[in-house]
């Protein structure tokens, strides 16, 4: 009788305890995931800014199309992997294709405004300054909204694999989300034309 | 019964529920037995050489072991519960139920037109803006969770979003704000904590059920039968818990649920929205069901049956009839549901929310003519009034000012603004400490919206310190942190701490404290008087010389006779600092419904006295209000 007990009670024991493993888990990933949808709301906002950016450029620039093709270009990318990882955050494939793509639109726009300096006209432009000065502000707040993301993720991934959760983590599917991290651009050189 | 009445029932409800709660597992224990001492049997006609050969019907020493086990799962699972909600607050529920916080900066029409709604009515109330969390769930349902008004959440469905038009979503969310108002909330969020000890040992059966199940495959000669037993046992009692559990639910929610969309009503002055929304549930096929495991749990927290079940009688739902209660507002209605074109209603709905919400000039209620009792009775109970006032105050809010409260980057810089002295002098000090301390892009924004903000009229400083709630809750931990750091820098700068810096200091960081810090709920520590007279004294002095300056004695007398027989006399500035403020509110913060009424009372009369309301007095109130977790509407002020 007491040996059934005690048989119980450690599987009760035993039951509760994964119980509580599991809901601090999911605690944590719903966090991480709540602070993605933060950098999605702000990604869309520079999105929405660059096409209204490129088509006030196009009129300056009609020798650049290239470039304002790779801006346009890349940012597409990034809009359509920002869809699929804002879809599920807790994917860390999807997370780090985001990362590329915007890695690709960050070197775009660095190339893009290398031409600022090249056509004094387009610096002078007051709808682009403004246009420029609302981007750069939607940087920051991508920043401020990763670094919210970052913090959450690193505590998800830490608890994750502290033990003893690291061994149920692989059989509850919790699997290791992905930081959100810039690599600063590479400005691509720009081809000296000459004739 | 106003709002204090309100509050203290809940409070005795509560105590009732925890009655219920002890029977309920003194029933639970002798099932627990009763099925153990079958079990047992029934595995004797088995297995002969049983490791267990008691053909008793009661055995004391079997019965102690039984209740120990049990009452170590159930309380042990309550207080495992309780102690995570109290982390958590109203946000662990939603994302209990797979809620997803919805930004406060979301661009969408229905998203943008939902957090609009909620801000009327959270400013309407004088309630912090709460969070807003989305179910992606077609069924049409909300629900309010969370201790006190800071921690405190609004759930709603996508089906709601999509399918209610404005004046039916503004229904329901009325009807939540009345859950909070009323101290449902809080008695709900207690009452998940007991019962989840409860539902534990189904969980618990369920799950050796499932578990063995599972195993058949792998086994080769068969394992002892009292693992069987055992799990069927816990099992049948598992169920039992889960009936009991249910019925003790069912006792408690469903008079509120009249009673909510009683105040609903009243909030709004217009029955049509919310009987509106009850007819559309009761015409559209996914009705409110909320399709997630966790449902059955909460259940008690929704404005509509959450889940269906097979004993789906009126007997054991967690809400009185649909038909009930729409013929409760609407005395016409025939019973009849006409069926929800669901296409057409969303396509209408889109297309509406698209269009900016028309505001008619408010009809403002001014204070310098109403009574205190007038203002008392406003306290949880906005008006259509405090509606109109609300809506008016935020079209009054430059749109700048708007966008930049609901981003949670630029928040805290529109905190730091609201925080700058209009002195050039000790701004000039401020902003070296703030470009010191805080981050330097927000230090940028701070200079940007610092026009804006200083320019804005005094009545919309407080709504914005509410407004930015939402946005400032998103920040992660060590960006609160830092937050919180210039915050107290920003203040502290000038070396003179200013009765507008204290009360955003106080208003904004005890609210953030539900987010990142414990969130339980406030015990009541005092139901007397007597030992809260210094606080008062300390409270009504600050508000007499606020508002009176020198003249502030009889006002102070007057308000202290309220409170007390007795000579009184003002304190002297030295006793009267704000650490000592903040301290007095903190203690009656803890006293009992009717006493905080009583205060709340004496200090409403200390400010109405000579007929005219100061900004700054009209501030301080809100303030105390807000410190007293007491709902008070917005004030027009001279």
């Amino acid at each position: 009788m007491t040996a059934l007990m005690v048989v119980l009670g450690v599987i009760i024991f035993l039951i509760l305890y994964i119980v509580i493993i599991y809901n601090r888990l999911v605690k944590l990933k719903n966090r991480f995931k709540n602070a993605f949808a933060q950098i999605d709301v702000q990604l869309r906002r520079r999105y929405d800014l660059i096409p209204n950016l490129v088509e006030t450029a196009k009129g300056y620039l009609k020798h650049e199309k290239e470039t304002l093709e790779n801006v346009i270009a890349a940012r597409n990318q990034a809009l359509s992997a920002m869809k699929q990882a804002s879809a599920s955050p807790d994917n860390a494939g999807a997370v780090k294709a985001l990362m590329g793509a915007e890695a690709t639109l960050g070197g775009a726009l660095l190339n893009f405004n290398a031409l600022n300096e090249a056509y004094p006209e387009l610096k002078a432009d007051q709808t682009i300054a403004q246009l420029s000065e609302e981007l750069a502000s939607t940087e920051n707040r991508v920043g401020f909204a990763r670094q919210a993301y970052n913090d959450e993720v690193m505590v998800y991934n830490t608890q994750r694999e502290t033990f003893p959760d690291t061994m149920f983590t692989g059989m509850m599917g919790f699997k290791e989300a992905a930081l959100f991290e810039v690599k600063n651009p590479e400005v691509k050189e720009r081809v000296n034309v000459s004739f | 019964m106003n709002f204090f009445g309100y509050q203290e029932k809940a409070r005795r409800n509560t105590a009732v529920l925890v009655v219920l709660f002890i029977l309920a597992i003194a029933l639970i224990t002798v099932a627990v037995y009763g099925a153990v001492v079958v079990g047992v049997m029934v595995g004797q006609l088995f297995v002969d050489q049983a490791g267990f050969s008691s053909n008793q019907l009661w055995s004391l020493e079997l019965f102690l072991w039984i209740s120990a086990g049990t009452l170590l799962v159930i309380l042990g699972g309550s207080a495992y519960r309780i102690h995570t909600l109290s982390q958590g607050g109203g946000t662990a529920v939603a994302q209990m139920l797979g809620g997803n916080r919805l930004p406060p900066a979301a661009k969408g029409a229905l998203d943008r037109r939902l957090l609009n709604v909620v801000e009327e009515m959270a400013i309407a109330s004088g309630l912090p803006v709460p969070p807003v969390f989305i179910l992606e769930q077609s069924g049409i349902n909300a629900f309010a969770a969370g201790f006190t008004p800071s921690d405190t959440v609004i759930g709603v469905t996508r089906g709601a979003v999509e399918l209610l038009s404005r004046d039916e979503l503004q229904g329901v969310i009325a009807h939540e704000f009345s859950h909070i108002f009323n101290g449902d909330s809080a008695m709900k969020m207690r009452m998940m904590g007991l019962l989840y000890g409860i539902t534990l040992v189904s969980d618990t059966g369920i799950g050796l059920m499932t578990m063995k199940r599972s195993s058949r495959y792998s086994r080769d000669r068969g394992s002892h039968p009292a693992i069987i037993v055992i799990g069927l046992l816990l099992f049948i009692v598992g169920t039992v818990g889960l009936v009991i559990a249910d019925m003790i639910k069912r006792a408690v929610s469903r008079q509120r649920e009249y009673l909510a969309d009683a105040a609903a009503v009243q909030f709004t002055r217009n029955p049509e929205g919310i009987a509106n929304a009850l007819k559309v549930i009761g015409g559209y096929k996914q009705g409110s069901t909320v399709n997630h495991q966790s449902a059955g749990q909460a259940s008690h927290f929704f404005f509509g049956n959450a889940i269906r079940s097979w004993y789906s009688s009126d007997w054991w739902a967690t809400h009185p009839p649909l038909e009930d209660r729409i013929r409760r507002i609407d005395p016409r209605f025939k019973g009849r549901f006409d069926k929800v074109d669901t296409k057409t209603r969303s396509f209408a709905n889109q297309a509406q929310a698209a269009v900016d919400f028309m505001v008619s000039s408010g009809n403002q209620v001014a204070l310098s003519q109403v009574n205190s009792d007038a203002v008392m009775a406003m306290v949880g109970n906005p008006g259509p009034e405090s509606l109109q006032e609300a809506r008016m105050i935020l079209k009054k809010m430059p749109a700048r000012v708007r966008d930049f409260a609901h981003d949670p980057y630029t928040a805290r810089a529109a905190v730091y603004a609201l925080l700058l002295d209009p002195n050039a002098k000790q701004r000039k000090i401020q902003l070296d400490v703030l470009e010191q301390t805080a981050d330097p892009n927000v230090f940028r924004e701070t200079l940007d919206i610092l026009q804006d903000i200083s320019s804005l009229s005094p009545e919309l400083r407080l709504p914005l310190a509410e407004m930015v709630m939402p946005a400032l809750k998103e920040m992660s931990l060590s960006q609160y942190r830092l937050f919180n750091k210039s915050v107290g820098a920003l203040i502290k700068a000038d070396h003179q701490v200013s009765l507008f810096e204290f009360s955003i200091y106080r208003m904004v960081i005890r609210r953030l404290n539900g987010e990142f810090g414990k969130s339980a709920a406030i015990e009541v520590k005092y139901h007397h008087m007597t030992p809260l007279l210094p606080h008062c004294l300390v409270l009504l002095t600050i508000l007499a010389r606020t508002g009176h300056g020198e003249e502030g004695e009889a006002p102070f007398v007057e308000a202290m006779s309220m409170l007390a027989e007795g000579e009184h006399t003002m304190l002297e500035p030295s006793e009267s600092r704000f650490s000592h403020f903040d301290q007095a509110l903190i203690q009656l913060n803890m006293a009992a419904p009717t006493l905080k009424e009583m205060v709340l009372k004496a200090a409403l009369h200390c400010v109405v006295s000579n007929g005219v309301v100061f900004v700054k007095e009209g501030e301080l109130l809100r303030v105390i209000a807000d410190g007293l977790d007491c709902p008070l509407p917005p004030l027009t002020m001279a």
